[in-house]
């Protein structure tokens, strides 16, 4: 599955992607139509489903399946830094479910614990939301566990599972890191993420949002999977 | 002994809740909370145990510092039991340390 034929489609990406001056750390070339990266550069891409360790794929596949997950990983292919995280903007659209839901009556004005750090939609279009939170949930309690917050919107957004039990949504995916020579790219490791979430709607409109969010298996998740693309 | 009854939504838990991947051996009540015996076969098989502690009633420190914006009990049970527990199992159970029995503490996250 992961070794499909690339489509004609895939040309217009090799054109945007063949630099005028390639820089010294991973620089892109095109070869026959194949994107192909110079030095052995490692990219991580979060929520690709069915990968391994050891399956590959094409540079020009990676990236467009980065792309379909909101990922662009042209910028660490190239070695420079253009592939800083971008912060989600809320996209337009109707309200999301989970209006019957009401809201607790607590004391939002004027706690910190309760502002919200940041708010996206997830792949059901419901709202998510972290909020600055204690030690005990929120982000303040997500920097225990290195995570960050493209971790968290690549999760919610495209989860491998999705599990609702009363009002907690956990999601699950796996950040896959590749290293990328030539033409190929290697899945080198693999690694599940898992975010916990309270849906319970509070009185200014946001769920109470996400409580723990973490790697699966280590108590930190290591560098490479936080280096997710935004 | 709590007057709180955080037994029976924990073991609901385990049984069609949150940590129904999990198999509950053993749970009571101490004077610091509750200690936990669970066992797993998969993605870290084992057998494990964690102390959480327990609010003395509905709105204390302990509640509050979990879920302040509820009053039930089965919904608190849900954020100040059952996500700790499971986040400790998940993050832990490579890392903790195994006593002479073979079980394996977990420490609350």
């Amino acid at each position: 599955m992961f070794l499909q034929t690339i489509g004609a489609a895939f040309a217009v990406a090799v054109l945007i992607l063949t630099p005028a001056a390639p820089s010294a750390i991973g620089d892109l070339a095109s070869v026959d139509g194949e994107v192909t990266v110079a030095t052995p550069t490692e990219v991580t891409v979060m929520g690709l489903e069915d990968v391994s360790v050891g399956d590959t794929v094409s540079v020009t596949e990676l990236i467009e399946l980065a792309e379909d997950t909101d990922q662009d990983v042209r910028a660490e292919l190239l070695g420079s830094d253009e592939g800083s995280v971008a912060a989600l903007s809320m996209a337009p659209g109707r309200t999301p479910a989970l209006a019957s839901l009401t809201g607790p009556s607590i004391k939002l004005a004027g706690d910190p614990a309760y502002s919200i750090y940041s708010q996206w939609w997830d792949n059901k279009r419901i709202k998510a939301a972290v909020r600055n939170g204690t030690g005990t949930w929120g982000w303040q309690h997500l920097q225990k566990h290195n995570v960050s917050l493209a971790m968290l919107q690549k999760t919610t957004q495209f989860p491998r599972n999705r599990d609702v039990n009363g009002t907690t949504i956990t999601y699950v995916t796996p950040a896959n890191l590749f290293t990328c020579w030539l033409g190929s790219c290697r899945v080198d490791k693999t690694m599940d993420v898992r975010v916990v979430s309270n849906n319970t709607r509070l009185n200014d409109g946001a769920p109470r949002g996400i409580i723990t969010a973490y790697c699966v298996g280590p108590t930190v998740c290591p560098a490479w999977v936080r280096q997710v693309a935004g | 002994m709590n007057k709180l009854d955080f037994l029976s939504p924990l073991r609901a838990e385990f049984e069609s809740g949150l940590l129904k991947a999990l198999t509950l051996r053993d749970a009571r009540e101490l004077d610091e909370g509750v200690e936990i015996e669970f066992s797993s076969s998969k993605p870290f098989p084992g057998v494990f145990r964690i102390t959480v502690p327990l609010p003395k009633e509905v709105g204390d420190a302990t509640w509050n510092a979990f879920d302040d914006t509820t009053t039930n009990l089965r919904e608190w049970t849900r954020w100040g039991i059952a996500v700790p527990v499971q986040e400790a199992y998940d993050t832990q159970a490579q890392s903790g340390t195994m006593d002479r029995h073979g079980v394996i503490t977990l420490h609350m996250p």
